[in-house]
């Protein structure tokens, strides 16, 4: 009797795990690409960059032409082009299995936590030295 | 063995088993959810009936094209004779408007054909789709998930990630459907 049960004990607890693992919970993770442009210091940093250009070139800030936005989006499209790399990153730095936008975490019902923030850290700290080139 | 070895031994194995998930275990900041993932983007490879169809559907407009072909290169070299036939160009003018008639009552037949074989694939694309999402919401049930994310919705998924049920689908299609039908 005191050997048979805790070796029910522990057949149960097998149980559960194996359920558990059968079931296999996936991690989610949030990343809200347009806030992420909207936090980012750099992407405020090379619109301020822009607006000086173009003040010096034309007397005139703001709103930038077609050409400086042009140059702008350019530069801009390198932190762009790296989000996706970075959020492979991040997701894989929290075990996570699965990494969505949160309107499509919404459509489909889903709750994961929201690690925007990490995401334009690290693209922030990978783009520090990324300056506005003046067309 | 006695009873007591193995009792220990069961316990090894379980707090080895408890440690093995604590340590693959997601970050505190990661958050559970039930979520299962298909990415059908080499269907058309890895789905037969899919491929079969994708082959047949190839291979009828191919065969429009060269019955068009066929059918137009007399009247295309009628039309070259023509300018170095001689006759008057009254003549020349109303041959050559029927030529030209002939060929574009070649073209609109050719053409309607390749929207009939288009609008037969997209009904068997569409038996297919069908097929698919019950497997999906199938393997949902089956799994307790709230959700099968389709690849292209998400921002990154690990690809071994045991929610990934893209092979499981395949099987389960290609078991279940193993022809499309192009009705035309």
């Amino acid at each position: 009797m005191s050997i048979t049960k805790p070796l029910n004990t522990i057949a149960l607890s097998f149980a559960l795990m194996l359920m558990a693992s059968a079931a296999q919970a996936s991690v989610i993770i949030l990343v809200d690409s347009v806030k992420a442009e909207a936090q980012s210091v750099v992407f405020a940093r090379l619109k301020t960059e822009a607006a000086a250009a173009q003040l010096k070139k034309t007397g005139k800030a703001a709103p930038l032409n077609a050409q400086f936005q042009e140059a702008l989006e350019a530069s801009l499209s390198e932190w762009r082009s790296a989000l996706s790399e970075a959020v492979a990153q991040v997701a894989v730095a929290n075990k996570a299995d699965v990494a969505i936008e949160p309107s499509v975490a919404k459509l489909k019902g889903l709750q994961g936590t929201d690690l925007t923030a990490q995401v334009v850290k690290a693209l922030d700290a990978q783009f520090a030295k990324l300056k506005f080139v003046s067309p | 063995m006695n009873r007591i070895s193995l009792a220990l031994l069961i316990c090894a194995l379980h707090t080895g088993l408890v440690l093995a998930q604590a340590a693959t275990a997601p970050a505190p900041n990661a958050t559970k959810s039930q979520a299962l993932i298909v990415d059908s983007r080499d269907a058309y490879e890895r789905v037969a009936a899919l491929k079969a169809l994708f082959a047949e559907v190839d291979a009828k407009i191919k065969a429009v094209r060269g019955r068009y072909e066929s059918a137009a290169q007399p009247l295309q070299q009628s039309l070259e004779a023509l300018k170095n036939s001689g006759q008057k160009p009254e003549e020349m003018r109303k041959q050559k408007a029927q030529l030209l008639l002939k060929l574009a009552d070649l073209q609109k037949l050719a053409s309607l054909e390749q929207q009939q074989i288009g609008r037969a694939n997209e009904k068997a694309l569409a038996e297919f789709d069908t097929q698919m999402l019950a497997i999906a919401l199938e393997l949902q049930t089956e799994r307790g998930a709230k959700a099968v994310l389709q690849a292209q919705d998400l921002l990154y998924y690990r690809a071994d990630c045991p929610c990934n049920v893209t092979e499981e689908i395949y099987q389960r299609i290609n078991a279940r459907l193993p022809k499309l039908v192009l009705k035309l």
